[in-house]
């Protein structure tokens, strides 16, 4: 894949270049700022920019506003968005818009190398990748009335796998439990958050999260 | 070990091999390179300054602010007082002064007075009257704390239009009566004095009997004239030092806080610097949020990438050559949180003293740092500790933003206050109101103590902290 990266930290963004040119991707601009990134997207087009959500000069959610105008801009452009901490706020601001081609993962992520890639290309053919920790704060604040608080642990769990775009098969792999008793436990899920059932993964971890964020 | 810097003579020269062989600082004796003092932009805050600091480091002329001079606040007559001569001749130019305002004074109470009673019967003139005199009253009072201030080092506050009536009434009264003598004395032991002496060294001399009851004596006219003459200029001399002081006191009295309105400033005072602190430690805390987020967490997650690609890798040596750059990465983060702790508290200033903490800030400076350690005992924590970090802070700009070459850095006490200086030989403009400054700044001000920036572009900067040694009392410690 073609791949812009904007970072303030030289350090990490030579890094993260380096990682992903071993994985076999282009970076074909790699910038520190948030005007240099919407330069660079317009420049370049290329098919996911990975965007620090802190960057100068305010160093308070440039990035986010940055990836909201590529977003809006240039939807064929796949958003990855990085960030130091878990804002769920964050989170349904990024999802106000379409869901396709948008992620949102915790800056530490890229250290599990295997697992940001995939979580990347998926970003890339348009999917959609939520961080688990983003679904874990959310069921943390959940109330007892609250739908959420009636889950069960393993369909949290598997409600964190579901937003990390992951498909059925790819849940069962990761939970070590079949593919049908991982179908029982999302069929279970939309149940109780009373959704009704849509076809597509992306449109799956949409209807949650924006069911979680409202 | 501990070192008790209390344990320490005082001590002139500078910190460094004499005391710690062992310790590579890189001291050398800046004192003579140092640039005079003087001739640049001055910044004052004292504790009660409201007042928005102005002066842009880009202006060019030199200019001297001093924000905060309030009434409660009577300058040192030793800050500009000068030679005792000089003294003495503002002094009898002001009684000069005086005696003239006086007559002024007195005619315009007249012609007030006057007007008051013809316009009496009617509203309007009534109310013109009053108009007339209140400008004239408080023009006067203007000049007077003008000349009390020009002549007799004296600053009042603004006075109260309500109390400009009976101080002038007062002051064009005994005030003048007063300076009148004191003249008249001064010109009568001149006049004696230059006779005697006349006489004395022409020989033109008479002699001059004198005969009281039992006493029969014939006297020289230039002995006798010359001890008159001194004699009537001691007095006079006297007489103008205790009309001085009637002068200063009867304007305090009617200009001077009283004891609500010196409390009223205090409050104020305590609000300012009490939500001064609060900001500044959100500064602080913001400041060490960025240290982590930018260095330490950023090399945590640049390590995790190297040992991330070397378990992803297939090449062996590929492996190999990513696990030393872990290695060597993890020994850089583990260096970058030392230096964030240490940024965020020296463990040392505690366990060593202010003496100790220092050196290892001129350790770490990256240039070369002399510190002149003027303290016979350790000040109390609070006051060590501010010590230190508008210190620490001065040499960090020094070094990062005014290319300094060197830094002069001088810790002084009397008895009432510790006070450090620290002078660069960078190119100055340093702003005052920046982050780093303005947080020391409240950080001092918090303890009464008072923070000045002089920093003129093309440098030199000096900055300089004063801290009171003991907590301030009540609010009467105020107004002198």
């Amino acid at each position: 894949m073609r791949l812009i990266l904007a970072d303030d930290s030289v350090l990490f963004r030579e890094g993260l270049v380096r990682l992903l040119e071993e994985a076999g991707h282009a970076v074909v601009a790699a910038v520190g700022d948030a005007p240099g990134l919407l330069a660079a997207v317009d420049e370049h087009r290329p098919d996911v920019a990975i965007v620090d959500v802190r960057m100068p000069p305010g160093q308070a959610g440039e990035g986010l506003r940055a990836s909201l105008a590529i977003r809006e801009r240039r939807p064929d452009v796949g958003v990855l968005v990085l960030s130091q901490y878990v804002e769920t706020t964050y989170a349904s601001r990024l999802l106000a818009g379409a869901p396709e081609g948008l992620g949102y993962l915790l800056k530490d992520r890229v250290t599990e190398v295997g697992e940001f890639l995939e979580s990347l290309e998926r970003v890339g053919a348009g999917g959609t990748v939520f961080d688990p920790e983003v679904v874990r704060r959310l069921l943390a604040r959940t109330t007892r009335s609250d739908p959420l608080g009636r889950l069960t642990p393993r369909e949290a769990q598997v409600l964190e796998h579901l937003a990390q775009g992951l498909v059925n098969a790819a849940i069962a792999e990761r939970l070590h439990v079949s593919q049908s008793a991982v179908e029982k436990h999302v069929n279970a899920i939309f149940d109780k958050l009373g959704l009704a059932r849509v076809p597509g993964y992306s449109r799956r971890v949409l209807a949650v999260l924006r069911y979680l964020g409202a | 070990m501990i070192v008790h810097t209390a344990a320490l003579p005082f001590r002139a020269d500078p910190l460094g091999a004499a005391e710690s062989p062992s310790c590579p600082v890189s001291v050398v004796n800046a004192v003579s390179r140092c640039p005079p003092e003087g001739g640049g932009k001055v910044n004052t805050i004292h504790p009660m300054s409201t007042t928005p600091r102005t002066n842009a480091p880009s202006r060019p002329a030199p200019r001297s602010l001093r924000a905060g001079a309030t009434a409660a606040r009577t300058r040192a007559p030793a800050a500009r007082g000068g030679a005792p001569v000089a003294r003495a001749a503002r002094r009898v130019a002001g009684l000069a002064a005086g005696a003239v305002t006086g007559v002024v004074e007195l005619g315009f109470l007249g012609v007030a007075g006057v007007l008051f009673v013809a316009l009496a019967p009617w509203p309007a003139g009534r109310r013109a009257a009053r108009r007339f005199a209140d400008a004239g009253a408080a023009r006067l009072v203007a000049l007077e704390r003008a000349r009390l201030a020009a002549w007799f080092d004296h600053d009042t506050g603004r006075m109260p239009a309500t109390s400009g009536y009976g101080y002038l009434a007062l002051r064009a009264t005994a005030g003048t009566v007063a300076s009148q003598l004191a003249l008249t004395g001064l010109f009568l032991g001149l006049l004696f004095l230059a006779g005697g002496v006349e006489s004395l060294l022409s020989g033109g001399s008479y002699l001059v009997p004198l005969r009281y009851p039992g006493v029969h004596l014939t006297v020289d006219s230039g002995p006798l004239g010359t001890a008159y003459g001194l004699g009537l200029l001691a007095l006079a001399a006297l007489w103008g030092a205790a009309t001085v002081t009637g002068e200063r006191r009867l304007a305090a009295y009617f200009a001077g806080p009283g004891e609500r309105e010196a409390m009223r400033r205090r409050i104020e005072e305590l609000t300012a610097t009490r939500s001064g602190i609060v900001r500044a430690v959100d500064d602080e805390r913001r400041r060490i949020e960025r240290d982590l987020h930018d260095g330490v967490q950023q090399r945590g997650v640049a390590l995790g990438m190297l040992l991330g690609r070397a378990r992803h890798g297939a090449d062996p040596a590929a492996v190999a050559a990513l696990v030393d750059q872990a290695y060597a990465e993890s020994r850089r983060l583990l260096d970058e949180l030392r230096s964030v702790a240490w940024r965020v508290y020296p463990a040392d200033l505690d366990e060593l003293g202010l003496r100790a903490a220092l050196a290892g800030v001129a350790e770490r400076a990256g240039l070369p740092v002399t510190v002149r350690h003027g303290l016979a005992e350790r000040p109390v924590s609070e006051i060590e500790t501010a010590v230190y970090f508008v210190v620490r802070e001065a040499i960090a700009n020094a070094a990062k933003h005014a290319d300094a070459r060197e830094v002069l850095v001088v810790l002084s006490e009397d008895e009432r206050a510790v006070t450090a200086r620290i002078r660069d030989d960078g190119r100055g403009g340093a702003d005052p109101a920046g982050g780093g400054l303005s947080g020391l700044e409240r950080r001092v001000l918090a303890l009464d103590g008072t923070f000045e920036v002089e920093s003129p572009p093309g440098g030199p900067t000096t900055i300089t902290a004063t801290l009171p040694r003991a907590v301030r009392e009540g609010p009467g410690a105020s107004c002198a």
